[in-house]
């Protein structure tokens, strides 16, 4: 099957960042993708204040902001009542890259992580990979949010995974073992 | 064991309006160039950014020192400034610049005080810094740039 470039032009993005250059960066990054509907924002307490009248796709969030943070931004959105919010993909980004604070950023219930310094490729690269495999949303006690398993352009080999056993369960809504890993490999672990 | 069931959800996708069918998707290159030159752009405005909070930084420094009251301010704003130098830096090409506010986060992590001592090894990361924006060191900055982040990572562990 021949693959289809993505058209990005009917999107519309939320950046959340509290510094004016970062937001900057990104807001070109996404001009430049042919995105027209974008919203700076500068705190997660404008953006929930914003994110009803303003309707996003997408969320690009930065987790070091004050008042509201990032990771609370989206333990909120994830807690709302309306579909389009709570189901909102959502990517964030941060100077931090260490796994603890991965970790706490994929248990908060984002799509994806980024480590800042961002580039264009790495970016793109996120947000096609939510497009072509946006992933299943898991509910458990504990956890409503994306999969946190990797999403992979299909399943590895050929081999079906199985998401309701409790194994799945366990990796998908339990906690896991911390342990040395790169961004990708924590929020794919 | 806990025995804990997850139940899966799968919600319309609002990121779906970009896919054309239901095959696979490639990122235009044309695209891919226009988002990457987007960024080149704006690296000519980086160094006053970066200057802002390197001035920043000497500021809380100055907070710091001069008044016990602010120290929890000042550290705070010490580390933010830190960790904004260190994600923007590369994305603008001063990857040096990542690499010092990397080591200047981290050194300023779960900090509470701060000696005579610690100011002065904030204050050699600052003037590394404020070297780099001055000199307009792009990249890594090659054998002077390694020079300087063993300096400081030296510095930083002759600490205690």
């Amino acid at each position: 099957m021949t693959a289809a470039p993505v058209d990005f032009t009917q999107l519309a993005v939320m950046i959340v960042d509290d510094n004016r250059h970062m937001r900057s960066l990104l807001c070109s990054i996404m001009r430049a993708l042919g995105i027209k509907k974008i919203k700076e924002i500068g705190d997660g307490e404008s953006a929930l204040a914003d994110i009803s009248a303003f309707e996003p796709d997408i969320m690009i969030t930065d987790w070091h902001m004050e008042p509201m943070d990032g990771t609370t931004l989206v333990k909120t959105l994830r807690h709302s009542s309306v579909d389009t919010i709570r189901y909102l993909p959502i990517i964030m980004l941060s100077g931090h890259s260490d796994t603890v604070r991965v970790r706490e950023a994929r248990d908060c219930g984002v799509h994806d992580f980024l480590t800042k310094p961002v580039s264009a490729k790495s970016l793109l690269a996120r947000l096609t990979k939510i497009i072509e495999h946006p992933p299943p949303f898991i509910k458990t006690e504990h956890y409503f949010g994306p999969d946190r398993r990797r999403q992979d352009s299909g399943p590895p080999n050929g081999v079906a995974e199985q998401r309701t056993d409790k194994a799945g369960a366990r990796a998908a809504g339990g906690v896991c073992a911390t342990a040395q890993m790169s961004p990708e490999d924590v929020l794919a672990s | 064991m806990s025995g804990q069931t997850a139940q899966t959800i799968t919600p319309p996708n609002p990121l779906g309006k970009a896919k054309s069918g239901n095959g696979p998707v490639k990122i235009d290159p044309d695209v891919l160039r226009q988002a990457e030159q987007a960024v080149d752009d704006l690296q000519g405005d980086y160094p006053a950014w970066a200057q802002k909070d390197i001035d920043g930084l000497r500021a809380a420094i100055t907070s710091a020192r001069s008044d016990p009251k602010t120290l929890p301010l000042a550290i705070s704003d010490i580390y933010k400034c830190a960790l904004d130098l260190k994600g923007q830096g590369g994305g603008f090409g001063y990857d040096l610049i990542t690499s010092i506010g990397d080591l200047l986060t981290k050194f300023m992590e779960e900090r509470e005080t701060v000696s005579s001592r610690d100011s002065e090894i904030i204050c050699a990361h600052v003037d590394a810094m404020q070297a780099v924006i001055r000199q307009d060191i792009k990249g890594d900055g090659g054998k002077i740039g390694n020079q300087i982040v063993d300096g400081l990572s030296k510095l930083v562990l002759t600490e205690d």
